[in-house]
């Protein structure tokens, strides 16, 4: 056995010391979970996002009594049809509805609306409004089609597992953080990384617990070991082409988009962009972020079409809740009730679902809901992931036609 | 799962829950005073010169206005005051009044609400909970800056009972908004609370079945007496101090605590750390470390007198960004913690600190020749026995030992016979510091 110290800066940081599987991960990837089966791709957005200022009843004059300060006026509204508009920012995504690869579906919610961000975000994680179930509305479709086990059935990109994404049968991973995805060993023994690694990974093989929290630790760290140094690899190389905006947004959707050109298809992807909690001065916060989102989306969009594999994904974006109609006293909104989800793909039908709510006819002020959330989840499942929905969702919904 | 724990184990479990770990002096200090003795220790910080502390922290001249100093600051007074339970306790009310410097943006701010929480940790909810009523980095981050008389804003008032005091489902929306008029005018000016009295709605509210001209006192008041308040504070404090999913028996003692001594705080840890289910094998080592615990045990263990500056970016990359909370709901800990990536975090940590100099590991000696000979460690199985025991009561089964053994020798080594000495120094060395490395990203050490 020799080792040698070297100088640290002289190393290539550990890439030398990859002796584990390399090709574990990428064939996990390279597998389908179910074979010929589509892609999901989830955008929350946290806080609270104000669906009256994004999809806007512009044509409604209730809507600016409603909103005397924080109202978007008539003439900046990027018209959709004679009623409703994008919010102004949202330019690159109107193009998206023009070219008819985005549907909105208007007054998502569900009944017994609960203002909290967390509960909220709960009952949409989960589907399930009535109790707190263990598992997500993707954590059971994962359990239902994921048979052969593959350990790398869909991905999340946010820092924390959403709860959208437990399951039952296996832990999704999350890379957040795809630049610092490999684990580094004593840059001072580089000779004795392989004896280490070997070390670590029978050392995991070997760990057992009745503690289910710590059975955890074990699969994670696992999977830790297979799908670290192949990561940072695969993103560098890839060949980015469309153009997105700066932010760490855009770039977690690049490199979404990067897993999805190297990935069979048939797998869930979770992503968040936070700050809608627009108690105060929301018009330049809310503006600011549905730039964000609607130039990262048009760019991720661009660059699934250009990798052909834009008629394999769709992506579905909502948030726990919209918000108050009225405005406040410090030119924000408070928590309110239902939303208009957007769904956007090539395979999507593009165009305008479901009723806007009522403007007059409110509920301790809140918007009453149209449609019930989950039949946004019905006709996904149903119609692009092949699965029956009621499987899923514990009884069936109406499916809607975007899909 | 041991049912009854040693002496030591209990010592053990008890400095990492309360605390964040221990150096091997502290550990014989805490044996040599006994149990119950030092709950009472941990439980009394104010009796204690923390001069050691204050001589490291005035030697770095930090600059409280700067938020990276002021997350280095608060690691140090973790890895080295002499009352960790104040520093736990500062943490968890740090969670549970979750603020976020990254709407705040305003480090002496955030500098003042620790102070505060620290100050108030161990006394009476409801005192510290009007402080924080008056806390301008809270008031800052929950918009109540802008609640004005007539159209208030609810952001204060519905977090202040769903996530500070009674939990979801223990009040109505209606409660919500006559508890943000109640607050209507609880301003800040010059990083101060400043109460605006032109902006106060001085009428009277039906809050909770009160009714009254309240204000925020009041409304404090009326939380704090609350039977949902104490069961709420006690599930937490069990959880954060216990398990994620506690056994109720003690959950219901120490909500019994909070009501019998008016929600004392010291009353309640005091309960719950001499409680059965705390000191019995159900809790030992079955609490996944916070991001916190694992960094500062790791520096205790290794007994590190100096921290780098970038160990705050090693705990954000681990899910726990000191003074940035993820939402107001603050860290869900448990299995939350452990993700793909902040695995991988834990993972390259170990590996930095085993770099870095190892002087002081194992009181004074540095590690390789010296520790060897010093604790006469001339096998495998000496080495393995000595640093499983260091660093995870010497949880560890036979497979995985062996795996250690392996590693050291480089061939197969059933039984740890292997002689040391047949290393050279520097192979030594990388073999101390690959196996601490090994046992720190254990699963084992990933649990308190």
């Amino acid at each position: 056995m020799k080792i040698t110290r070297r100088n640290l800066l002289k190393l290539g940081l550990g890439f030398s010391a990859v002796y584990l599987d390399p090709y574990r991960l990428v064939n996990s990837l390279a597998s389908p979970v179910k074979s010929g089966n589509n892609s999901l791709v989830v955008i929350q957005l946290l806080g609270g996002n104000d669906g009256l200022n994004t999809v806007i009843p512009y044509a409604n004059g209730k809507y600016y009594d409603l909103r005397p300060r924080i109202g978007i006026k008539a003439n900046e509204v990027l018209k959709l049809d004679s009623n409703v508009g994008f919010h102004p920012n949202l330019s690159a995504l109107a193009k998206l509805y023009d070219e008819k690869k985005l549907a909105i579906i208007q007054g998502c919610g569900y009944e017994n609306p609960n203002l909290s961000h967390f509960r909220s975000l709960e009952i949409w994680q989960t589907a399930n409004p009535d109790k707190l179930l263990p598992t997500g509305w993707l954590g059971r479709y994962i359990d239902e089609v994921n048979q052969s086990g593959n350990p790398f059935p869909g991905i999340n990109l946010d820092f924390t597992l959403p709860k959208s994404l437990i399951a039952n049968s296996t832990i999704i991973p999350s890379i957040s953080n795809f630049k610092d995805f490999h684990l580094d060993n004593d840059a001072h023994y580089p000779d004795d990384n392989k004896a280490h690694i070997d070390a670590f990974k029978n050392m995991y093989q070997n760990f057992e617990s009745k503690n289910n929290d710590l059975s955890i630790i074990k699969k994670t760290g696992l999977d830790a070991l297979s799908a670290s140094f192949k990561i940072p690899q695969m993103a560098s190389k890839y060949n980015v082409l469309a153009k997105y905006p700066k932010g760490e947004f855009a770039n977690k959707l690049k490199f979404m988009a990067c897993l999805i050109a190297n990935s069979a298809s048939g797998k869930v992807y979770n992503l968040s962009l936070g700050g809608f909690d627009t108690h105060v001065n929301q018009i330049n916060q809310q503006a600011h972020l549905l730039n964000e989102l609607s130039d990262s989306l048009f760019a991720f969009h661009k660059d699934l079409e250009a990798h052909s594999v834009s008629d394999k994904v769709i992506t579905v974006i909502f948030s726990e809740f919209g918000r108050r109609p009225s405005q406040n006293d410090g030119q924000g909104t408070d928590h309110g009730t239902s939303q208009p989800v957007m769904v956007i793909g090539s395979k999507v039908k593009g165009g305008l679902y479901g009723q806007y709510p009522s403007l007059t006819d409110l509920d301790n002020g809140n918007l009453k809901h149209e449609v019930d959330f989950r039949c946004v989840y019905a006709s996904i499942l149903d119609k692009w992931l092949n699965v029956d929905s009621s499987l899923i969702l514990g009884k069936n919904f109406e499916n809607i036609d975007f899909v | 799962m041991k049912a009854t724990l040693s002496d030591t184990n209990l010592i053990q479990h008890l400095l990492r829950r309360a605390g964040f770990g221990y150096t091997q002096d502290e550990l014989e200090f805490f044996q040599n005073l006994g149990y119950e003795p030092s709950v009472d220790y941990l439980l009394n910080p104010e009796s204690k010169h923390n001069e050691s502390l204050d001589e490291v922290i005035k030697a770095q001249n930090f600059d409280f206005t700067n938020i990276d100093h002021l997350k280095l600051w608060w690691l140090m007074r973790m890895a080295f005051s002499k009352n960790p339970l104040e520093e736990k306790m500062t943490l968890f009310w740090h969670g549970h009044f979750a603020t976020s410097n990254a709407k705040v943006n305003n480090a002496y701010l955030m500098y003042l609400q620790n102070r505060t929480l620290r100050q108030y940790s161990l006394l009476h909810f409801k005192d510290l909970l009007q402080a924080v009523v008056y806390d301008p980095a809270m008031i800052e981050y929950l918009d109540n800056q802008y609640n004005y008389k007539g159209k208030p804003n609810e952001n204060f008032s519905r977090e202040l009972m769903e996530l500070f005091t009674l939990g979801i489902g223990n009040y109505t929306e209606t409660d919500v908004k006559e508890g943000a008029r109640a607050f209507t005018g609880y301003h800040t000016r010059n990083l101060a609370f400043y109460f605006d009295a032109k902006a106060h709605d001085f009428g009277e509210k039906n809050y909770l079945g009160h009714k009254g001209d309240f204000n925020g006192n009041d409304i404090v008041e009326i939380l704090a007496n609350e039977t949902n308040c104490a069961e709420y504070i006690s599930l937490k404090l069990c959880r954060f101090f216990v398990s994620p999913s506690p056994n109720m028996t003690i959950v219901k003692d120490v909500t019994k605590a909070y009501k019998n001594n008016n929600g004392n705080i010291k009353m309640m840890l005091y309960t719950l750390f001499n409680h059965p289910v705390f000191k019995s094998g159900v809790s030992y080592r079955q609490l996944i470390k916070s991001p916190v615990d694992y960094t500062v045990s790791s520096i205790k263990s290794l007994e590190k007198k100096e921290l780098d500056s970038n160990y705050p970016k090693y705990l954000a990359s681990m899910g726990q960004d000191l003074f940035y909370p993820p939402s107001v709901k603050g860290w869900d800990g448990g299995k939350t913690w452990i993700a793909t990536d902040t695995f991988i975090a834990r993972y390259n940590f170990a590996s930095h600190i085993v770099q870095s100099k190892m002087d002081n590991m194992a009181k004074n000696f540095i590690a390789s020749k010296t520790l060897v000979d010093k604790f006469n460690l001339s096998t495998s199985f000496d080495l393995v026995k000595y640093l499983c025991l260091l660093f995870i009561d010497n949880d560890v089964n036979e497979t995985m030992q062996n795996s250690f053994y392996n590693y050291l020798s480089g061939t197969d080594d059933k039984n740890g016979d292997f002689k040391l000495d047949q290393l050279s120094n520097l192979e030594l060395d990388a073999k101390i510091r690959g196996l601490t490395q090994l046992i720190l990203t254990s699963p084992m050490y990933n649990v308190a």
